[in-house]
């Protein structure tokens, strides 16, 4: 880290970059942010006046093959970075693409899944307390990966201008602590929106 | 800038590889537990267990806090404290990690289900509870004679202003005349007593009635077998009617939002 302080110029009273701290600090507070959704969609939980029920419309197979698909770009996120910070730029640019690739991989498997909902189960943020709470719980976490795909889309054309190099890991760094942020994310809803209501009701 | 060392000892791919494995073997094993039934009593702290795993692994070697400053890991972990803090203590606030909430769904879910199957699950936590059964007596010699129609009248209270019937069973002979008899015991709840067909009909029929309040609540529907008044708080009321000669019925009170606590089951004789 010391090298990308010194690169950027920025003399700071912790030897830290502002930025990543920023981003840091931005993330602590993404935790409160989806803490309330979730604590919301929890108090509500199993409080519908009307159906459908997280039992009967929950996918586990599908959404574990998304959950698997943006854990896999965590991993690709994680090698983009790797090959920058190495000054491979070209490795850099296969992965941070594979990454968006899996990022809206993810988004599709959540659009297939919302459409389903409505489509089948009739069941939409107007519905009942669970359409309400999933949908703003799970919409804002796809709103994340959404942002997060451009960001990396962003990059990766970035990257052609030349400018990319490796002394600015910095910039790839704050991109893929907020991906991997959204992917911890992911592994919470999952488990609390998904596995287990669905397990504590036998629902396989 | 002391901290030149800290580049050199991030994780290799191969490090990075091995923990994409152990993700994906942990989301595996995960969905695997849901086919376990044994483990379904342990379902909850294995998950969060789990799944605690998995945050941690990203969060140490992918958000590489585990090599970075302490600092970064402070200004997370302090966002990450509040978080958990807030949901727990609005869970509390909210009651919602008392009985047959989280803890246990099937009360609160299968109870709206609109499967035979959720359905039949309600009925099995039901069965559990002790609680009276009331079955019509019948006279033999009112029997014989078929142009008197056989008659009794079955009480069925409230439990004060909880929002639950007294008996979670009544049984009655397959096409008898009787009159049922509710005695509201609440202090300020309004409850019915209404015969509707078993499962999924009863749910449509309380979600129906949620919106005839000209009506007492019961909507003007084909499957309704027999309904009482809408009864006041320490009164009562009555309703003969003739009992179906088969099939699977249930009582319920379809004042809204008292359906899923206030029902039963109607057992036909024969």
């Amino acid at each position: 880290m010391a090298n990308i302080t010194e690169h950027t110029g920025h003399e700071t009273t912790t030897g830290l970059d502002h930025r990543k701290l920023l981003i840091w600090a931005f993330l602590g507070s993404e935790c409160m942010f989806f803490g309330s959704l979730i604590a919301t969609y929890l108090v509500y939980y199993g409080q519908s006046v009307s159906g459908p029920t997280p039992v009967q419309v929950l996918d586990i197979p599908t959404t574990s093959t998304s959950t698997f698909v943006l854990l896999m770009s965590s991993f690709m996120m994680v090698m983009s970075y790797n090959a920058i910070s190495k000054g491979n730029v070209r490795n850099f640019r296969i992965w941070i693409m594979c990454t968006a690739i899996l990022g809206a991989t993810f988004l599709g498997f959540q659009f297939y899944e919302f459409r389903e909902f409505a489509v089948h189960y009739g069941l939409t943020p107007r519905t009942n307390l669970f359409g309400t709470t999933f949908f703003t719980t799970t919409g804002f976490h796809g709103a994340h990966v959404t942002v997060g795909v451009i960001w990396l889309v962003s990059l990766f054309l970035y990257s052609f201008k030349g400018d990319l190099t490796k002394d600015h890991g910095l910039m790839v760094d704050i991109a893929a602590l907020y991906w991997h942020f959204v992917d911890v994310v992911w592994i919470v809803i999952f488990t609390l929106i998904y596995l287990i209501p669905v397990g504590v009701s036998g629902g396989t | 800038m002391a901290d030149s060392h800290e580049e050199s000892s991030h994780p290799t791919p191969a490090v990075y590889a091995k923990i994409a494995v152990t993700l994906a073997l942990i989301t595996a094993a995960e969905v695997a537990i849901l086919y376990i039934d044994s483990l379904s009593g342990l379902i909850i702290p294995i998950f969060v267990v789990m799944s605690t795993i998995k945050f941690a692994m990203v969060a140490m070697f992918y958000m590489h806090l585990k090599f970075d400053n302490k600092l970064f890991t402070l200004f997370f972990v302090s966002g990450l404290a509040l978080a958990t803090g807030v949901i727990f203590a609005l869970l509390v606030l909210f009651g919602a990690l008392g009985e047959g909430r989280y803890g246990s769904p099937e009360v609160a879910i299968a109870e709206i289900g609109h499967g035979s199957d959720s359905h039949d699950k309600a009925h099995d936590s039901k069965e559990t509870s002790s609680k009276s059964e009331t079955t019509v007596a019948h006279d033999t010699s009112t029997k014989s004679d078929a142009s008197v129609a056989s008659t009794a009248t079955i009480e069925i209270g409230t439990q004060g202003d909880q929002l639950l019937f007294d008996k979670e069973k009544m049984s009655a002979k397959a096409g008898d005349q009787i009159t049922v008899k509710l005695v509201n015991s609440a202090g300020a709840q309004q409850h019915n007593w209404v015969l509707v067909p078993a499962g999924a009909a009863r749910l449509e029929i309380a979600t129906l009635g949620m919106t005839a309040a000209t009506t007492g609540w019961v909507p003007i529907d084909d499957r309704v077998v027999a309904h009482t008044d809408l009864i006041n708080p320490g009164e009562s009321g009555e309703i003969s009617f003739q009992v179906p000669a088969e099939g699977a019925y249930e009582f319920v009170c379809t004042f809204p939002g008292h359906s899923f606590t206030m029902f039963g089951e109607f057992e036909i004789t024969q």
